[in-house]
């Protein structure tokens, strides 16, 4: 196939499946924000291809987008796909769902995402078509796994059993990450942001900051981040760690003081953050989301 | 990701509201030279002197994400005259005018949370004693609109009428004073999933008074942020606080408490 650097159609992603690993795809998603030129591909997906068959990591943000991600799958392998595994329930990871239960495939994911993707699915889908454009999210609907999991699972590809393992509460109400023991990968879903700003209104940041210490720990020798690049190098794991840290610790102190979030907001951020792709925009929403949570919830001590 | 990006590049925290001296000559035109303050000049100011300073501190992120909800403080901490009355605008809201705030006695700062449909300046005008109204304005970039139109992401949470209060000791020996009450300000329009709009009902009036006295009221608009926080920078510190609020439906909200230390 010939790609020119034309720009994409408005309805074509151009997916192209890198493979990472033997046998291990991703689907790379921009950096970028949600955008018209993009169609809301931001975030990364993948799939693995065993001796008997193909297990899909993420749906992907809109139903054009699951659907030209199935073809490029078929155009890699043909043998058959079981099931997608979909990280949780935000938009640029769970949109494709209803096209893998159309064609009969095990959509598996947390039930705490499913939830959540009930509760804030059609907002979330009005908002993303906003920003992107119907000529992309047209036909895009709100899905529901057909095998919700709250236990860590294996499943048999053939010549190789991957495990799916469970995260609950830090990033979101229900993450589940993909590992391949045979190359040593593993798809974190959005428990791992490289070089972007990680998002926390669905999170807790102590906990996710206790997963990424785990995650730290299991024997992977290339990471599959939710958004960004491949990780090889773990300090990527510290440097969110950290980020997650100052961003509660900063909130925190601040709203035990008694400020207004647009006083706390006046403090700059610390110069190794200020290249993480979206700072300016998270930073804010998360500082807001916070005092928020705060006005619910005591925070926790300022360290 | 969540939802809601859009590209912008500016840095974050880079340009805030910075403080003038108290003493920095006004001056008596506009310096945005807005038209639309123009005419609200002309309605809610009644032919009454008005003069451009930097007395007081007007307190709001420059770049706003989530417009159903900004933070904004007024602080009077330098201002060099007797804070007669307080009128808080944001001219390119549908409502431009937000509140209008009667202080009782001296309070150092005051503030609360209000909706931006779209970039607009916020213009804090005080009146003194002598009933000139000294004017403070800051440009405020909304990379979302539709705060006040778009379904709203901050109404749920609190219960309808939960009043909470809570107090911290500042360093100046004073206490910030924050009063939290759980009403979802519906604008009148937003359309909700069926498609028909949520007919407006906002806390129209507030009033808070302390052992000491009456502290302030305040007339609000539709233009404060669902579940709105309000603080008051004050030189005592509060035993016992009574919130009365009154929303547009006429449901009046009583809270008597001693607002909780954090
Ligand atoms: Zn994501």
């Amino acid at each position: 196939m010939a790609l020119s650097a034309a720009v994409a159609q408005a309805g074509d992603y151009g997916l192209a499946p890198f493979e990472t690993a033997p046998g291990v795809y991703t689907f790379w998603g921009e950096q970028a924000d949600l955008l018209p030129s993009n169609g809301g591909n931001i975030a990364n997906a993948g799939f693995i291809v065993g001796a008997k068959s193909v297990l899909v990591i993420d749906a992907g943000p809109t139903r054009r987008y699951a659907e030209q991600m199935l073809d490029a799958i078929r155009a890699t392998t043909d043998r058959p796909i079981i099931a997608v595994v979909v990280t949780h329930h935000h938009q640029d990871h769970s949109f494709g769902i209803p096209v893998f239960v159309e064609h009969g495939l095990d959509v598996i994911m947390h039930p705490g995402a499913a939830a959540m993707l009930v509760r804030d699915g059609d907002i979330l889908l009005n908002f993303v078509t906003e920003l992107v454009g119907a000529a992309w999210t047209d036909g895009t609907t709100i899905g529901a796994p057909t095998h919700p999991i709250t236990e860590a699972t294996s499943i048999d590809l053939g010549d190789r059993d991957v495990d799916v393992e469970i995260f609950e509460g830090g990033h979101t109400p229900g993450d589940l990450v993909v590992y391949d023991g045979a190359t040593k990968t593993l798809f974190a879903g959005d428990l791992v942001f490289n070089g972007r700003v990680p998002t926390v209104p669905h999170g807790d940041v102590q906990t996710w900051r206790g997963q990424l210490v785990t995650l730290d720990k299991w024997d992977w020798r290339r990471l599959i981040p939710g958004h960004g690049p491949l990780v090889a190098d773990r300090t990527v794991l510290d440097g969110m760690s950290d980020y997650l840290a100052f961003l509660e610790a900063r909130v925190a102190c601040s709203y035990r003081m008694g400020d207004s979030p647009a006083e706390t907001l006046m403090a700059e951020v610390p110069d190794a953050y200020t290249g993480l792709f979206g700072i300016d925009r998270e930073y804010q929403r998360a500082v807001l989301q916070l005092f928020r949570k705060y006005d619910e919830t005591a925070p926790p001590p300022c360290p | 990701m969540f939802f809601r990006l859009i590209a912008c590049s500016a840095l974050m925290a880079a340009g805030f509201a910075t403080f003038a001296p108290a003493g920095a000559a006004g001056q008596a035109t506009d310096p945005f030279d807005s038209p639309v303050w123009r005419d609200i000049l002309e309605m809610e100011f009644d032919g009454a002197e008005v003069v451009y300073d930097q007395s007081i501190y007007l307190v709001v992120p420059d770049q706003v994400e989530e417009a159903f909800s900004v933070p904004v403080v007024m602080n009077f901490a330098h201002t060099p005259y007797t804070v007669a009355e307080i009128a808080l605008f944001a001219e390119n809201n549908p409502f431009p005018i937000v509140a209008r705030i009667y202080p009782q006695r001296g309070f150092k700062a005051v503030g609360f949370d209000i909706r931006l449909e779209r970039s607009t300046p916020v213009r804090a005008a005080i009146m003194d004693g002598d009933g000139v109204w000294h004017v403070v304005q800051k440009q405020v970039l909304v990379m979302t609109p539709g705060g006040c139109s778009a379904p709203d992401g901050a109404a749920g949470g609190a219960a309808m009428g939960k009043i909470a209060m809570r107090q911290f000791v500042r360093t100046n020996g004073g206490s910030r004073l924050k009063v939290r009450i759980g009403h979802p300000m519906h604008t009148g329009l937003v359309v909700d999933d069926a498609g028909d709009a949520i007919p407006a009902q906002y806390i129209e009036r507030l009033s808070v008074r302390d052992e000491f006295g009456g502290l302030a009221s305040m007339v609000l608009w539709a233009s404060v942020a669902a579940n709105p926080v309000f603080m008051f920078d004050l030189p005592e510190t509060q035993q016992s606080v009574r919130v009365t609020a009154e929303d547009t439906d006429g449901t009046a909200f009583i809270l008597d408490g001693k607002p909780s230390a954090m």
